[in-house]
């Protein structure tokens, strides 16, 4: 019955899960589908009859291109006023201006009709590449009705040693594979519409032309749903080039909905309405100004999706790359389950330390001014509260991971104390022989323990994480003292239990022999070094 | 009726001993493959680690048969029980089509049990 729980439980969450997952892409499947399906309608020409635009008078106060066209089907008029299915209007004036150029009055276009019913047509559709969106509820469906036939499927019986391993990697790789992966596209997806996008339009926007411009309106325009009101700047201004009218509303380009009211309040204050203003315009298509093209800290908040980008990265390439690495190395073969260097003691600990301090440090020194800078953001331009309690937790974290860098720095600073030992590899029951050299240490130590100890070390999978554990099952102290002249220099001699276990070394599992030497330096962090030596089943094992 | 028997000689060996296995099958057809393996393999909270030391095919094409087989066992490594880890040594015997499989443990040890944390 041991076995029952963890799958009624896993029964339970990939049951909900595959669901919530499945109906999402159906439903978004219809969707999609509704929105792209006049590709397959038929291509027909058309006559633009109508073509201007207004604005809804009430809630979001929407843009709206409105059009009527007429077109000939099977020898049949037929006239339109739909300009695409999903179409309900939009949030820039721009926008909405660029429609109305592309399809003036009297143009003659190209429309798509249903041949099911010729009354109904679109002037354009969604591009079929959004149909990749489905890709985010399929890859989470896959996981669900995965995880749920796992769950399910009855136990066979099975060799012990042909397929458990590699089918064991290769559902390890695909989850690793989709979790990342998930990570990673929605990363570069926000960095492309937060980070990309902005600053490419702000570069573009460089090279615009000036002209005087007046202000038709100027207020904060709120947004409200379930999770609270957002606001954006709307400042409508009307320029002319070569005798055109345009009108726009775009003050720069980075000009999403977010929480922070008087900051922005303060921004169209700077543009009441009458007033005569310098905006820049794209000589290509005047329909394209901005009245904004400094850059400003806001460009710098789109960075924030580099941490997805880097987690999703980070995880593809130590789960996929690394991994594979190492899959390569295993083997299924005769195997004697040792260490590769059993006539020495191992591990450099500095080198250790070393390679921690310089990872944690590289870490911190990336996260730190991005999380710092978005705080500075949150704190003094925008004060948001929302956006300072967030950037704060990725400030403290930041802080944190460079305090540890701190301390593997000052440790990896230590001098270590040169050991030696014999006889090696060792054996259950034999009397060792160990003495060690050190150099006068940074800080004057106040004590100096070794100790002789075993461990179990196992490492396993939890989910997409490596996890690795350790539990000593022998412990002995070999040594200890407050004598800083014996801990420059020593030796002493100590006995391998005669009832020892050997060590062990496969890929996930070992069992070590260590010894570990233990220095403690006031007010600095201690030494605490492990040396890994080798213990065979007996002093005759032929090796 | 498909069936796979095996039996050893004894349950607990010494290091560098020979170990006597007896397998005898019975199959409606030839099997497509038909293996004795000996192997340790590990067991507890870390990924299952497996070593296999020899792995001997018998004769595909006889649906019935018995085979006597000795493996030389090695020093290592010996058996082993703690909280984290059990290391164990078996004798396989696995058919492909059918898919059988007739698995037997024992004991590789020094003393007369397998060796425990102390």
């Amino acid at each position: 019955m041991k076995w029952l729980l963890p799958r009624l439980a896993g029964l339970l969450f990939f049951s909900v899960f595959s669901t919530i997952a499945v109906s999402a892409l159906i439903f978004l499947s219809s969707e999609l589908y509704s929105s792209v399906k006049p590709v397959l309608w038929d291509k027909i020409p058309c006559t633009i009859k109508e073509s201007n635009i207004s604005q809804e008078k009430k809630g979001n106060r929407k843009y709206i291109f409105q059009t009527a066209y007429e077109y000939n089907y099977k020898g049949r008029i037929y006239t339109s006023f739909m300009y695409s299915i999903t179409y309900k209007g939009d949030d820039k004036l721009f926008e909405a201006n660029r429609k109305s150029t592309k399809y003036h009055v009297g143009k003659k276009a190209t429309c798509y009709v249903d041949p099911s019913d010729p009354a109904a047509a679109v002037l354009d559709y969604d591009s079929p590449f959004t149909l990749l969106f489905l890709l985010i509820p399929a890859i989470l469906s896959t996981v669900g009705l995965g995880g749920l036939y796992f769950t399910i499927r009855p136990k066979k019986l099975k060799s012990e040693i042909k397929p458990l391993t590699k089918k064991n990697d290769k559902i390890g790789i695909i989850f690793i594979l989709l979790f990342f992966g998930i990570f990673f596209i929605a990363g570069m997806t926000a960095a492309y519409f937060t980070f990309f996008k902005p600053v490419y339009n702000l570069i573009s926007a460089s090279s615009w032309e000036p002209v005087q411009a007046k202000v038709i309106s100027s207020r904060v325009k709120s947004h409200s749903d379930s999770d609270g009101t957002t606001y954006s700047i709307e400042i409508l201004y009307e320029y002319k080039i070569n005798g055109q009218t345009y009108r726009n509303d775009s003050y720069n380009f980075m000009n999403f909905s977010s929480s922070g009211y008087k900051s922005k309040r303060q921004i169209t204050r700077q543009y009441p309405k009458g007033k005569k203003i310098t905006i820049y315009f794209d000589p290509d298509n005047p329909h394209s100004s901005v009245i904004n093209r400094n850059f400003t800290a806001g460009y710098l908040l789109g960075l924030l999706s580099f941490i997805f980008v880097g987690v999703g990265a980070t995880g593809l390439y130590f789960g996929l790359f690394r991994r594979k690495h190492k899959s390569g190395k295993q083997k299924v073969t005769e195997d004697k389950a040792l260490p590769d260097a059993y006539e020495s003691l191992r591990i450099p600990p500095a080198k250790k330390d070393i390679n921690k301090f310089i990872g944690s440090l590289i870490f911190s020194l990336i996260w730190l001014p991005v999380s710092g800078w978005v705080l500075y953001l949150g704190v003094f331009e925008e004060k948001s509260i929302l956006l300072t309690i967030f950037a704060g937790i990725f400030t403290i974290i930041g802080i944190i991971i460079f305090s540890v860098a701190v301390k593997f720095g000052l440790r990896a600073m230590n001098e270590k104390p040169v050991l030696q030992m014999s006889p090696l590899p060792s054996y259950p029951g034999a009397q060792m022989s160990l003495s060690w050299t050190m150099k006068r240490p940074r800080k004057l130590p106040d004590n100096m323990n070794i100790t002789l100890a075993c461990k179990e070390w196992v490492q396993y999978t939890r989910g997409t994480n490596t996890v690795t554990k350790e539990e000593k099952f022998f412990e002995e102290l070999v040594f200890d003292t407050d004598d800083r002249f014996q801990m420059a220099n020593g030796s002493i001699t100590f006995n391998i239990p005669e009832n020892a276990m050997h060590s062990f070394s496969a890929r996930h599992n070992r069992i070590e022999w260590v010894i570990i030497v233990n220095i403690s330096l006031p007010g600095w962090p201690d030494i605490l070094d492990e040396y890994n030596f080798t213990v065979l089943p007996d002093k005759d094992t032929k090796i | 009726m498909n069936n796979l028997e095996l039996s050893l000689d004894n349950n607990i060996y010494k290091p560098g001993k020979t170990l006597t296995a007896e397998l005898s099958w019975i199959f409606e057809d030839s099997p497509r493959s038909l293996y004795l393996n000996l192997f340790w393999y590990t067991e507890g909270r870390g990924t299952q680690d497996i070593g296999v030391i020899r792995s001997i095919e018998i004769e595909q094409s006889m649906r019935q048969g018995t085979r006597i087989v000795n493996f030389d066992l090695p020093e290592m490594p010996l058996s082993f029980s703690g909280s984290l880890i059990s290391i164990v040594w078996a004798v396989e015997a696995v058919s492909e089509k059918p898919d059988l499989s007739n698995k037997i443990n024992f004991l590789l040890t020094d003393t007369e049990r397998e060796k425990e944390r102390f």
